[in-house]
């Protein structure tokens, strides 16, 4: 299919460079909310997010296609030195290049043939494959539990943080509200000290 | 100021008097004019010296008494002429208008005269002897001047210090005293006062700020400019010899003339024009060039920035190209003035040849190109120029000629010399060329056969011309015998009329003449030679005999064989240009470039009668000589036509892939040309008609007839033209449907030869290639070896669809679309229309597809069924595309709980959807909907996995189990792996570690959640950047996990392929965990 194909081709690597793959999101960051996120660095064109079907990969990217490659590797590079948060959430996300291949409606390449066969089971050749399928299968499964294996991780740290959290917010809320209810005063009259700080 | 009418009677010279005190009249003298004062006394006091004063000449001027109307301005009658002497520009305009030419008699008989300044010459005289009386008595001068300035009651003196008053007016008596004496006398008589208090500068009123009045006092300004032009003219034109700034040039005294400079007989104008398209980028426009030779020399240049942007380089030539006319007119007048000649010709040279060169193929072009040659056209018309397209003005300024090569010496004395080539009017002719031969008073030129081309010691170039004769000079003779379009037969026999030796400026142009006698010493013709050949013919007719006879012996007259058939590969007619020169007999000629194509306007005064530098006196009486002079003249407008026609062709032509002109002109283009051209020389003609002595009389119906032959000719020679603009079309499909006809339905190998071509042009709307018609059709039968290709049978059904591919990858094919609309049998015309190239492109395709498609029936045939075969687009590919269907969520969804939906992996990475679905049809004949999924950072970058959605659950087992037990290898050695698909993510699934909230907060901030969302890079020390480093820490392990488990993989796939040894799986699992929970 001639230079059309190819053009088109070369367009979508265009834009592959041009993207932005960021995961870790929360299911609650909407198109809208990357857009602002992103807008604030340079000019999104385009918000896509990657579908995810299944639940044992629990992925939630996008990818964000910026106005220029210069400022999608700009972002990349400034959200791998400082963690950067989408609407206020402590786990930051990820940012890195995108792919080809993360690209749902990728344009086909270069005309090219496809050639198939089925096996001769009495090829000599037709164990090793076979083998090479279990192996992928295995890497399926693999893959999968490696997944579950970093959800766990996730939520464990999650928990975690979120405790934290909750006892700072505790600690917080203790001092705010003596503060509010004029012990904070009281004490510090009753010591002698002054509360410059407010 | 009333308009109305005031009688006014003889003693009322005091009104008069006082309306020049009105503010109206407080200066109505234009600036240059500004007189010292004037005692009033003159007009009443000396009033018998006033009655001397003429009346005026003009019959209307109203007789005494008459009606002055209020306001009229009024000029003194003896207005000093030194006014005007001083002043090297006259201007009298002021009341030169009857109405203001006013005569009053008053009782003392004072006289009023006003007279246009540049028709007092005469009346000076009479009123001249009033200033010697002015003269002899200062001391009465100023009394007079006192006594006037009471009369006029000047009675402030700070109006006559200050000048304000209207102390100017003397006797009203215009005198346009050319005398300087006379005048240095006036200016003397005007200046001191004896008093010494006034004193009279010229410019004083209007120093002291008198304003005239536009329409009131003066009507025209004129600057006191000279163009530098005329100075230059000036010199050049008492200078011929060399150029006035030239610093050798030394002063000499012509022997018995007192010029020092030696004047030269014959003037001439000369201009070029050019310009430069676009050249200012900043706004597009261009630039005009002009240039006017006068004597060889330039007088007047310019070059500047047109006023207008312009789409064309061609538009900007019709933009330069008056201006340059103008230049030449207004110089014209001004040699005409200084030489008291007006100048017979004004040439000017318009490059024209870029323009046309620049490919025309859009509509809007040709309308430019037409439109501004109409333009041209009127303007020169306007002007009485006509127009002349001349492709070169030679060096010498003669005729365009040189001998090229030469053949040897001949005659008695060895004085002649024999030629083989030369160039004239910028086509080099060779021996044995044909060509056209004009004589006077025939409608069609002569068609001849250059025989033999010599030089006379006397310079005087002969021809000898073997005729070629047409079927209507012959036709007494020719009977029943039917001859074919374009035949004409060529002299055979011997004695009279077969060969006659003519004046080589005889020729007209060059003539294709094509021989297609079937005689095997003839070498054949290309169809394409064919088609540009004017003339053919294979019969001879006997000038002896009067017969016609088909056959030709080795000789012909004194001409052998091989000179009368066609020439051999290599030695081919010089194809004809499409241009014809100017024969510019001016041999003051400027060289122009030779590429230049110029078109020339001759001012028509008088034919040029001027005997040429080398006359043809080999026995033409002296008459005829003039008349072919004249005649000579007289063709260029008939040329002219010609040529403007072929330029406009020769652009088109190269506009369309450079065929040449005779076979590919609209006949649109040539009509509106033909118009064009011959409206003003028409009009040229009968004003000529009126000037020329009567012995030139026929000279113009000659031109006229010969404009009508040129124009028949040129239809003959393009039988395209015939086709209107309006049917293009449907010749075009009629054409088709007849090379559809003609073609063997069964033969695979097409032709593409010169009608590839013709539809090429055919997509510029320029030519209606109607080839097949002027030559009969022979072509069709002749095949270019090079040009063809073969489609195989089989294959033959693809070609519709190559066709709409074909559309959408080559800009070439855009023509073939239509050619593949108009003809329902796509193939066969498709084939035929399209260029080699682009016939390539689809052969490769076609291959392409038949590939794909004996892939297919071998699919189909299963004749082995672990045969390689190739995935190709399914035949129904995009109809499952175009239904709207289900979210492909929902549908998968739904296949998930029906169980036809299958995870397939081991894909490779540059897969689509498309590709996969072809690969299942191909592999399983089942139609399913794909999806790759989308890589992630976590998945493997080695393959990809999909999900393929299938319309039946049996269907997804059978291809399940088939994909388990069978191996289904694709491309380099992966075999593809299904698994049922896994458990399908729903909304309520979504889970998310990491979005840490307080409850509280959140319920309290709900809303202003929802409406502000801040995405920030957290700042160190805080909390929130704790936290964000933990899952940084996080990221960054699972990130390596996944990087370790994936090179693992690669690893063992390797392994395995290589010797396919089995890893064991749950060992590295466990590997793997152990990383994990270090880290």
């Amino acid at each position: 299919m001639g230079t059309s194909a190819e053009k088109e081709y070369a367009a979508f690597e265009e834009k592959v460079k041009r993207t932005i793959y960021v995961d870790n999101l929360s299911h609650q960051v909407t198109k809208s909310v990357l857009e602002n996120a992103f807008n604030q660095f340079g000019n999104v064109t385009n918000i896509q997010f990657i579908p995810n079907y299944f639940i044992s990969c629990n992925v939630y990217a996008a990818l964000v296609e910026m106005e220029s490659t210069k400022q999608a590797e700009e972002i990349i590079g400034e959200m791998s030195d400082s963690p950067f948060m989408i609407s206020g959430m402590p786990r930051p996300v990820r940012a890195q290049k995108a792919k080809a291949g993360m690209f749902e409606d990728r344009p086909k390449r270069v005309q090219r043939e496809i050639r198939c066969h089925w096996m001769d089971p009495n090829h000599q050749n037709f164990e090793v494959a076979n083998k090479i399928k279990q192996l992928t299968k295995k890497h399926a499964v693999e893959a999968t539990y490696m997944m579950e294996l970093q959800i766990e991780k996730e939520e464990k740290l999650h928990q975690q943080q979120s405790d934290s959290l909750k006892a700072n917010y505790r600690k917080y809320e203790l001092i705010d509200n003596a503060q509010a209810d004029g012990i904070v005063k009281r004490l510090a009259t009753r010591y002698g000290t002054r509360l410059n700080d407010y | 100021m009333s308009r109305a009418p005031t009688i006014l009677r003889s003693k009322s010279l005091h009104t008069i008097e006082n309306s020049f005190r009105n503010p109206h009249f407080s200066g109505f003298y234009p600036s240059f004019l500004s007189s010292p004062v004037i005692p009033p006394r003159r007009s009443h006091r000396r009033s018998s010296s006033l009655r001397r004063s003429s009346p005026c000449r003009r019959s209307d001027v109203p007789s005494p008494s008459a009606i002055i109307p209020a306001g009229s301005r009024l000029l003194p009658q003896s207005f000093p002429p030194s006014a005007y002497q001083n002043y090297p520009i006259q201007i009298g305009l002021i009341a030169n208008d009857k109405n203001r030419v006013l005569v009053q008699k008053g009782k003392d008989e004072v006289e009023f005269t006003f007279q246009v300044p540049e028709e007092s010459a005469s009346h000076n005289q009479n009123s001249r002897p009033t200033s010697p009386d002015n003269h002899n008595s200062p001391d009465q001068n100023v009394e007079d001047y006192d006594e006037g300035r009471s009369h006029l009651d000047y009675s402030s003196p700070e109006t006559r210090v200050k000048g304000r008053g209207p102390i100017l007016p003397g006797s009203p008596i215009i005198s346009n005293n050319s005398d300087p004496e006379h005048a240095l006398e006036e200016t003397h008589d005007d200046t001191p006062d004896a008093k010494g208090s006034i004193t009279r500068h010229k410019a004083w009123l209007v120093a002291k700020g008198y304003i005239q009045q536009y329409g009131v006092d003066y009507e025209e300004v004129f600057g006191p400019v000279a163009r530098l032009e005329t100075l230059i003219l000036g010199l050049e034109e008492c200078n011929p010899t060399k150029f006035p700034v030239e610093p050798e040039l030394k002063l000499a005294k012509v022997d018995g003339s007192d010029s020092y400079y030696q004047r030269k007989g014959g003037e001439n104008l000369l201009g070029y024009s050019d310009n430069s398209y676009s050249v200012d980028h900043d706004d597009g426009k261009g630039t005009t060039g002009v240039i006017l030779y006068f004597n060889g020399r330039p007088v007047t240049w310019l070059s500047q920035k047109q006023p207008t942007v312009v789409l064309s380089s061609c538009e900007a030539e019709f933009m330069a190209a008056p201006s340059a006319a103008c230049q030449a007119i207004w110089l014209r007048g001004l040699i005409a003035e200084i030489t008291g000649k007006e100048e017979e010709q004004v040439l000017i040279g318009y490059d024209f040849w870029p323009a046309f060169a620049k490919k025309v193929n859009t509509e809007q072009q040709l309308t430019t190109i037409t439109n501004g040659l109409v333009l041209l056209t009127s303007i020169i018309n306007f002007v009485e120029l006509w127009v002349l397209c001349m492709e070169k003005v030679n060096e010498d300024g003669s005729l365009d000629f040189k001998w090229l090569k030469k053949k040897g010496v001949g005659g008695k004395n060895k004085e002649v010399q024999f030629y083989e080539s030369f160039i004239y009017d910028g086509v080099e002719y060779m021996l044995y060329d044909c060509v056209y031969m004009y004589k006077e008073g025939l409608p069609q030129p002569y068609i001849g056969k250059l025989t033999k081309i010599w030089e006379r010691v006397d310079k005087s170039k002969k021809v000898k011309v073997h005729w070629f004769f047409r079927p209507e000079e012959i036709s007494k003779w020719l009977g029943e015998t039917k001859t074919l379009e374009n035949e004409i037969f060529f002299a055979s026999g011997g004695g009279h009329g077969l060969a006659n030796v003519n004046p080589l400026e005889a020729i007209a142009g060059p003539c294709n003449v094509v021989c297609i006698s079937k005689d095997c010493r003839n070498p054949q013709l290309s169809d394409e030679e064919l088609k540009e050949a004017e003339f053919l013919f294979y019969r001879t007719f006997d000038v002896q005999s009067c017969t016609i006879l088909d056959k030709m012996d080795d000789k012909v007259g004194e001409l052998e064989i091989n000179y009368i058939f066609n020439r051999k590969k290599g030695e081919k007619n010089i194809p004809f240009h499409g241009t014809i020169d100017i024969k510019d007999e001016n041999p003051n000629t400027i060289n122009a470039s030779e590429t230049q194509k110029i078109i020339t306007e001759i001012i028509p005064n008088i034919l040029k009668e001027d005997p040429k530098g080398d006359p043809q006196d080999n026995g033409i009486p002296n008459l005829l000589k003039r008349n072919m002079e004249s005649d000579m003249s007289n063709d260029q407008p008939s040329k002219k036509i010609k040529s403007v026609d072929k330029c406009v062709e020769s652009g088109v032509v190269r506009g369309s892939e450079k065929m040449t002109d005779m076979l590919s002109v609209k006949s649109k283009v040539d009509k509106d040309e033909m118009k064009v051209s011959i409206v003003p020389v028409e009009k040229v003609e009968n004003r000529k008609r009126d000037k020329t002595p009567t012995g030139f009389d026929k000279l113009h119906d000659q031109t006229l007839k010969k404009v009508k032959s040129d124009d028949k000719k040129t239809t003959e020679e393009k039988p395209i033209q015939l086709k209107a603009a309006q049917d293009y079309e449907k010749s075009k499909v009629d054409r088709k449907s007849k090379q559809e006809v003609k073609l063997p339905a069964d033969s695979n190998t097409l032709k593409t030869s010169g009608i590839s071509v013709t539809n090429e042009n055919e997509k510029n709307g320029k030519i209606s290639g109607k080839v097949t018609d002027d030559l009969e059709g022979k072509k069709l039968k002749k095949t270019k070896e090079d040009a063809s290709f073969k489609v195989p049978d089989s294959k033959k059904i693809c070609i519709n669809t190559n066709e709409k591919k074909l559309v959408a990858n080559s800009a070439l094919s855009t023509e073939k679309v239509k050619s593949g609309i108009l003809d329902s049998h796509g193939n066969t015309n498709n084939m035929e229309v399209e260029k080699k190239e682009s016939g390539e492109k689809k052969n490769e395709l076609s291959m392409n597809k038949s590939f794909k498609l004996s892939a297919l029936s071998t699919d189909k045939d299963k004749k082995n069924k672990y045969d390689v075969f190739v995935v190709t687009q399914r035949p129904n590919a995009e109809r499952s595309s175009w239904f709207g269907q289900l979210p492909w969520e929902d549908r998968l969804k739904s296949a998930y709980y029906h169980e036809t939906a299958i995870l397939l992996h081991n894909l490779k990475p540059d897969f689509t959807s498309g590709e996969v679905e072809d690969i299942i049809w191909h592999a399983f004949k089942e139609n399913c909907d794909a999806k790759i999924l989308p890589r992630t950072a976590v998945s493997s970058p080695h393959y990809v996995q999909a999900l393929i959605v299938l319309k039946t659950k049996e269907a997804a087992q059978r291809i399940l189990t088939k994909l388990d037990e069978e191996c289904l290898m694709i491309l380099n050695g992966r075999p593809l792996v299904g698994t049922p698909c896994p458990s399908i993510l729903t909304k309520k699934d979504y889970s998310f570690f990491g979005h840490l909230a307080i409850d509280k907060a959140r319920f309290q901030n709900q809303r202003e959640d929802e409406a502000v969302f801040t995405s920030h890079f957290s700042q160190p020390n805080t909390i929130e950047y704790d936290m964000a480093m933990e899952w940084r820490v996080q990221q960054l392990r699972s990130e390596k996990c996944w990087a370790k488990l994936h090179k693992n993989k690669e690893i063992r796939q390797e392994q395995v392929a290589e010797r396919s040894r089995p890893a064991s799986i749950t060992s590295k699992l466990q590997e793997i965990q152990s990383e994990m929970d270090c880290n």
